[in-house]
């Protein structure tokens, strides 16, 4: 085990650094097509890609350093949901020329994938799926469900859909597709998430597409899915580890310049203590989550799951505690829509929501659900 | 940054565990094999195992080589002290080998490290901690115990309270003002070694809430402590105590306590009661157990890091000042939970006998192990006193990011 960083690494997180600027958060919520390009050339969305579908190589942890700057500078722009993961997962499957053209044009910034795994029971996008894919004697597929919250809004052209096509004799069998946004049966409605992303919810009403739109098969709960929601988890924890040391930066910087009572609010010991529970919540989530990706390769699967759903409670809880405590020791100001701190609120609420939230994965490891 | 144990881990995790199974095989003839925490202080029991351990260098192996220490890495200590409580191991004397024994290899003479290296590695010495008194206790440098230099002597007076196990110990090492006077703060105290034979020294017993006898008050009066057995430099101690303040915090936190405690909490919930059904079964408790489960794998996390952070890292202490606070409430709260499941016989004072008929356990669902649990849940209202209070880790805490934050 070791802590400290490789030389590539330095080089990526110092080069990202440079361009989002030292300290504080990037400029507006909207997303900017400017800036995916430009964090595209960086290797944002290559790093941790395999060279043989043209990524950068690297491993599952330089991806978690590039996304903690992310969440530590609030780039909104869906690095992970719509470029990284989607990549990440159609390389787990034998590919079609038509998917290695689509990855190569991913990872340039010219386009992006929408994730369609999310339901409203199915929170890690397979447990409990219920949306159908039906196989139709011609090898054409029908598509029947629904898939709620999808970040990618009018970005995308295309959909990574989950759906069930299991029965009686294989239960838990599923499959992903790519799905034109275009398709006949597929209505949507789009909407802005509150960090300023935008997402869709989808309706799909027996939406027909061709075989070729098959990425592949798995199992829920098989090593496939796992790895996919793994992925998702392990991403999503390290941008709200980066979000939580803003918070953390911005909010101690804060106690020592505001006033009250004829001194700066550093010298209160009941802010302190508030402050000094926040940089526990953050580290103890830094240190799960270098926890989290030593078990993911881990070949003992419960473990592995046990390790991911731990991950996640406590950069959950820990992540609703440090926005909530920063806004709290700002004061008014932290309520103010155009003052940071409350995006930093908004987005960790989001991040914690993404492949099951806190209160989903503490159930899951109790076993209840 | 590579978060997986390495072959190296591995192969130190193996040997370790053949050597123990092997030492106890032979403890165990003696009788010096037994399960679960204890509450009992057995000198006999701590010296056979610290001299089975030492022959394989394991009592100290964070020492420098010539001192009995390995060629040792700081993730290792993790794995060793998990593999002790595995096999049984009572706790080893973490205050000389862990606290005093670091400060005398960094700072002590030649004839310290000669006499009491060996010493703390045989377990032929006890050490006790003589740093709060009466009116210094998070304010440590409140101190008013003097040492006065007399001949080839230091003459000591003063009282030291809250220290455990004094009565047990042979050796203590104090903070003492050598010299005083207003603004000298940190500058007059000294880091002496005392033997508590010597005249002058008495030892009272303090019972504490579990209605054990734990920790003492300790009067020092006209005691005469030979020059040798001052530790570096008049004056430093204060330097001395505080890097041994930080090494404190990493094991007080006793990360495998609180596994044990879990293990301990699930067999609990597993044990049927009189109307059939297991609290295992109720939602409520397996989300409390899950709770638990939860913030024992991210602190195992957390002290893994600390672990591997070399000690000149300022990461170090802010880690190690988490660890501490972070683990000593989640213990609370976890042996909350177990008092809660365990009902009624867990109301009884800790000073009953555990002896009570079979057929009582039974219709009254008492455990064996009773007595321990009410003593261990009501003396760890302590962890979060001992060792720097909570308060104090979130001062520490606050006051380096505070440090780190740009100002005006």
């Amino acid at each position: 085990m070791n802590l400290s960083l490789t030389d590539e690494q330095a080089a990526i997180v110092g080069s990202l650094r440079a361009y989002l600027g030292d300290n504080g958060p990037a400029a507006g919520s909207q997303w900017s097509r400017e800036r995916w390009v430009a964090l595209a050339d960086l290797g944002c969305l290559s790093v941790g890609l395999s060279e043989q579908y043209g990524g950068a190589g690297g491993s599952f942890v330089d991806r978690c350093l590039i996304l903690e700057e992310i969440g530590k500078h609030l780039v909104t722009e869906p690095l992970l949901l719509c470029g990284i993961l989607p990549t990440c997962i159609l390389t787990c499957f034998p590919m079609a020329t038509g998917t290695s053209m689509l990855i190569e044009r991913v990872l340039k910034g010219e386009t992006c994938v929408v994730l369609g795994l999310r339901e409203r029971a199915a929170k890690d996008g397979f447990t409990g799926l219920t949306t159908t894919a039906h196989r139709l004697p011609n090898g054409r597929y029908v598509l029947n469900g629904h898939k709620s919250m999808a970040v990618g809004g009018d970005w995308a052209d295309t959909l990574l859909v989950s759906a069930s096509v299991g029965n009686a004799s294989a239960p838990g069998a599923a499959a992903l597709f790519l799905v034109d946004a275009e398709t006949n049966g597929l209505t949507s409605r789009q909407y802005q998430t509150m960090d300023g992303g935008q997402a869709a919810d989808y309706l799909l009403d027996n939406v027909e597409i061709g075989e070729e739109c098959l990425v592949g098969e798995l199992q829920v709960g098989g090593d496939i899915a796992d790895g996919i929601v793994s992925a998702g988890v392990l991403g999503g924890c390290a941008e709200a580890i980066g979000a939580m040391s803003a918070v953390i930066t911005m909010t101690s910087g804060y106690l020592k310049t505001r006033k009250a009572f004829g001194s700066t609010l550093d010298v209160f010991q009941g802010l302190q203590h508030r402050l000094a529970d926040m940089v526990c919540a953050l580290e103890i989530s830094r240190a799960s989550l270098y926890g989290g990706l030593s078990h993911r390769y881990s070949p003992d699967i419960e473990e592995r799951q046990k390790a991911l759903a731990a991950l996640k409670v406590v950069v959950g809880r820990s992540g609703r505690f440090v926005a909530g405590s920063g806004i709290q020791l700002h004061g008014a100001i932290g309520i103010a829509n155009e003052f940071v701190i409350g995006r930093y609120f908004k987005r960790l609420r989001i991040l914690d929501s993404l492949f099951g939230d806190c209160e989903y994965y503490l159930q899951r490891y109790a076993g209840l659900t | 940054v590579d978060f997986r144990p390495d072959q190296a881990d591995e192969d130190f995790r193996r040997n370790l565990r053949q050597g123990l199974a092997r030492i106890r095989t032979s403890l165990r003839a003696q009788g010096f094999v037994r399960e679960g925490p204890r509450h009992t202080f057995d000198p006999a029991e701590i010296r056979a195992w610290t001299q089975a351990l030492d022959a394989h260098c394991w009592v100290a192996p964070s020492w420098p080589k010539e001192h009995g220490g390995l060629d040792w890495r700081p993730s290792w200590r993790g794995i060793r002290d998990k593999e002790l409580a595995v096999a049984g191991c009572p706790g080893l004397d973490g205050i000389g080998i862990d606290l005093v024994g670091p400060v005398i290899c960094s700072h002590g003479s030649v004839e310290q490290k000669q006499r009491y290296l060996p010493r703390i590695r045989r377990a032929e010495d006890f050490w006790c901690q003589g740093f709060s008194e009466p009116n210094a206790g998070s304010d440590l440098l409140s101190l008013k115990t003097t040492a006065v230099k007399n001949g080839d002597a230091y003459v000591v007076d003063g009282r030291k309270i809250w220290i455990s196990n004094a009565h047990h110990a042979n050796m203590m090492f104090t903070l003492v003002r050598t010299s005083s006077g207003p603004g000298e703060g940190h500058a007059g105290v000294s880091f002496l070694l005392i033997n508590m034979r010597s005249r002058g020294v008495d030892i009272r017993p303090i019972v504490s809430i579990d209605e054990q006898h734990r920790m003492n008050e300790v009067t020092l009066d006209n005691v005469r402590v030979p020059v040798g057995n001052l530790v570096g430099e008049e004056g430093k101690g204060w330097l001395y105590a505080r890097q041994l303040l930080q090494r404190e915090r990493t094991s007080v936190a006793y990360v495998a306590r609180a596994r044990w405690q879990i293990e301990r909490l699930k067999n609990a919930l597993s044990t049927s009661s009189p109307c059939g059904q297991t609290s295992i079964d109720h939602p409520h408790y397996r989300l409390k157990l899950a709770e638990a489960e939860v913030e024992l794998r991210a602190l195992e996390s957390l002290e893994t890091c600390v672990g591997h952070i070399s000690d000149d890292d300022p990461r170090r202490g802010l880690l190690a000042s988490i660890l501490k606070l972070r683990a000593s409430e989640s213990r609370q709260r976890v042996s909350e939970v177990l008092l809660d499941v365990i009902g009624d016989p867990g109301l009884q004072s800790p000073g009953e006998s555990g002896d009570v008929p079979p057929d009582f356990k039974n219709v009254f669902g008492i455990p064996d192990d009773i007595r321990e649990l009410i003593v261990s849940h009501l003396y760890l209202r302590s962890a979060t006193i001992v060792g720097g209070t909570s308060e104090i880790q979130r001062n520490l805490i606050a006051g380096i990011v505070l440090a780190q934050a740009a100002g005006e």
